[in-house]
């Protein structure tokens, strides 16, 4: 058992090289990796008693070239994270990459950032030792759910027609068919499914692939992410591990990988979100974006307005959004636009840092330790944001987040703004609801709700926990969100004024954004005015992933990668792009 | 069977004490449920491989904590190690040590990893005699015809 590879109790055959084994949970194929020979011998014995087949490896080389001669051989693996031969969470990537089998990570360290580290890095659960017998009996979830949600996106490969066309290997595809359901519409994505490396992200060039790949995208609703938060505010965001979160969220078809993803990006936005109050940071990079898109400038400006008018959104918020729209580098722009100077307050670099951040991959400034009530305002500003705009693509970095949020919060805010404490969160602009429990908006992103603003465009922003409940759109006092169907645009452009519904989970709520029908009518106005731009407006692929582009387009849609599915998550992922 | 009632006593009372004392906990109790009649000699062979591997890890330490320019890392990771196994076998005490031990690592406090090298490796003789003990004993009581007492 101690040498490089034995073959435990285990057949050496495969017993199946697809689905699952008959007796499930019983048979399950088991390979655990640790260079620990006792902690090899207990797992053994204790996956033996699990009535699993076991196969023991203490190199992880050995492992992995058992893996790759024996593909389709084994269920599930279990990994030391310290092991001499290859880093643990090499071989979880090289595992999740080449088999694509959910892998658990073990470790007798259980710090908080070598657990992130393993989520990151795809890993479908993180056990600290030692590790007990209940701990290993349950492992067959990872397995069947990994399962589910790659039949579930099989199923749906075929029915996206744009499936084809994505223009990036974004994770975010579309959105899509799920349009008018209800939290299941969430995972509906056709594509690939996620898988946590950023790399999809960035390069690859999903082409429809229907039933090729395995990686389905999920796309993070905004119902999905309130899911999401919830769970992760009842964990507290430090004990929040992706097999508790899914199992709280209770969501058919989702992984864990997903949900590790999503935490993965919440965090860092989280991060980012504390970091980035602390500091000035530059607003460049948001700005930059907005460049691109003159209509989108135009529009936003218009929001800016509409939002500055009713005084709801904090100046600092304000003026990072308007810098973010207006392609200003810094915080400081004048505001052209806006009439009402006193809310924007060039003076704050705060907030564009934080539009900035939000959208892109928070690099350093992201600290550990995200202040809870940081968070909460975060969120709510989430969550506004995410329901608001499910605007195709959050194009480059923040720009179009900014712009969703800004719808989302000229629906929402109306009200709510007033009673939150309005701290410019970097991504997310404060939410007027009272969102307090935000917590992990920062994941996912729901983003592919689209809010029907005036039945118009909807703009989906993350949405955190939502905490009012009504949804009532306010937008031009409609009852109900669109959401943005990506797909409907062909090129994952966020169908605004798709038929909207309503987002019944009352992501809305927290957005603050329904409800209250007193919104402010002139404001729908304006995006009715604008209601053709955002058309197109792309909301760039990634927030603030890598992969920002920029186009001169107005078609954000375009730009964005994910449409609408990239929109939410590019919100909310660019920020966690790592 | 005076002799296999005493000795189950015994048995009793001294895996209490273990206990009691800190020398273990219950991670070796789920060890002892782990065995069965498809591997009945499960605890005596997880518990000898935690023998050799912790010498051979305290060696390794001692010779690293020797160098003249000390690999912190690398004795991190020893210390890892055996915080691994030690806490995998239950043996508590041994442990906690490696616990403080990796602190010392962190600071590259030289003679606090020394102090802690020294506390290792007498934690690691105190609970090898015990289980020692504690084989033997449950050794005579098979051989005397009884039944070894279940640990709570």
């Amino acid at each position: 058992m101690t040498t490089g590879s034995s073959f435990g109790s285990g057949s050496l055959g495969c017993k199946q090289e697809t689905g699952v084994p008959d007796q499930f949970p019983a048979g399950l194929r088991v390979l655990v990796v640790d260079d620990d020979v006792i902690c090899l011998k207990i797992l053994e014995q204790m996956l033996r008693r699990c009535s699993y087949h076991v196969t023991t490896c203490s190199q992880a080389t050995a492992a992995l070239n058992l893996l790759r001669e024996r593909k389709g051989c084994f269920d599930v693996v279990l990994s030391d994270v310290h092991m001499p031969d290859m880093d643990g969470f090499k071989l979880l990537e090289l595992v999740g990459l080449e088999m694509d089998l959910p892998v658990i990570m073990m470790s007798a360290d259980g710090r908080t950032n070598l657990v992130l580290r393993g989520i990151r890095h795809g890993a479908c659960d993180y056990l600290i030792k030692p590790i007990r017998e209940e701990q290993l009996k349950n492992i067959w979830q990872h397995v069947i759910r990994k399962k589910w949600n790659e039949n579930k996106e099989h199923e749906h490969s075929g029915s996206v027609d744009d499936k084809d066309r994505h223009k990036r290997g974004g994770d975010d595809n579309d959105y899509a068919s799920s349009v008018n359901e209800g939290g299941d519409g969430i995972l509906t994505s056709h594509k690939k499914k996620r898988h946590n490396n950023k790399e999809e992200d960035d390069g690859e060039l999903e082409t429809d692939e229907p039933g090729g790949s395995k990686k389905a995208r999920v796309v993070w609703s905004v119902e999905l992410h309130q899911q999401f938060v919830t769970a992760v505010n009842q964990l507290g965001i430090d004990k929040a591990v992706p097999k508790r979160i899914l199992e709280l969220m209770n969501v058919p078809g989702l992984t864990r990988e997903n949900v590790a993803s999503h935490l993965q990006k919440f965090r860092l936005y989280l991060k980012r979100l504390s970091g980035v109050a602390q500091q000035g940071g530059g607003p460049n990079s948001f700005c930059g974006s907005i460049d691109q898109n003159p209509k989108l400038a135009s529009y936003a400006r218009f929001e800016i307005q509409a939002l500055a008018a009713s005084g709801q959104i904090p100046p600092q918020t304000l003026v990072a959004l308007h810098a973010e729209l207006l392609g200003q580098p810094t915080a400081n722009v004048g505001m052209p636009v806006l009439d009402h100077q006193p809310l924007m307050q060039p003076s704050k670099c705060g907030p564009v840092d934080h539009v900035m951040s939000y959208g892109q991959t928070l690099p350093s400034n992201v600290t550990k330790q995200v202040p809870q009530p940081a968070i909460e305002d975060v969120h709510s500003g989430l969550g506004a944001w995410h329901s608001n705009n499910m605007v195709g693509g959050y194009g480059q970095l923040g720009g179009q987040n900014w712009h969703n949020m800004l719808l989302g919060m000229l629906q929402s805010q109306s009200h709510q703004l007033q009673k939150q404490s309005i701290t410019v969160q970097p991504s997310r602009l404060v939410v007027p609801s009272q969102s307090s429990n935000f917590q992990a908006v920062n994941n996912g992103v729901p983003v592919n709700q689209t809010t029907g603003f005036n039945n118009s465009t909807v703009i989906n922003y993350a949405v955190g926990q939502r905490t009012e409940r009504d949804v009532e759109n306010q937008i031009g006092g409609q009852s109900s969100v669109s959401n943005i169907s990506v797909k409907e645009m062909g090129e994952k452009q966020i169908s605004f004024g798709e038929s909207v519904h309503v987002l019944d989970q009352g992501s809305l709520r927290n957005l603050g954004f329904v409800g209250k029908k007193s919104s402010i009518p002139s404001r729908f106005a304006v995006y009715e005015a604008a209601e053709s731009l955002t058309h197109n407006l792309n909301y760039g692929d990634n927030n603030g992933e890598r992969r920002v582009k920029q186009e001169p387009n107005i078609e954000f849609l375009e730009n964005s990668k994910a449409g609408a599915h990239r929109v939410s998550q590019n919100d909310l992922m660019s920020v966690f792009s790592d | 069977m005076d002799a296999v009632s005493q000795l189950q006593r015994q048995f009793v009372e001294h895996a209490t004490s273990l206990y009691r004392e800190g020398y273990l906990d219950d991670q070796f109790t789920q060890l002892l449920k782990l065995q069965d009649e498809s591997n009945p000699d499960f605890v005596v062979e997880v518990v000898s491989l935690f023998f050799e591997d912790s010498e051979k890890l305290l060696n390794n330490l001692a010779t690293a904590l020797q160098q003249e320019s000390i690999d912190y890392k690398q004795v991190d990771a020893h210390v890892h190690q055996f915080k691994g196994s030690s806490s995998s076998i239950g043996a508590q005490r041994v442990k906690n040590v490696c616990v403080v031990f990796r602190n010392y690592c962190d600071e590259k406090n030289l003679d606090g990893c020394l102090v802690c090298l020294e506390q290792a490796k007498n934690e690691y003789l105190l609970v090898r005699n015990k289980l020692e003990a504690l084989f033997n004993l449950e050794q005579q009581i098979l051989q005397a015809g009884g039944s070894v007492p279940m640990m709570a």
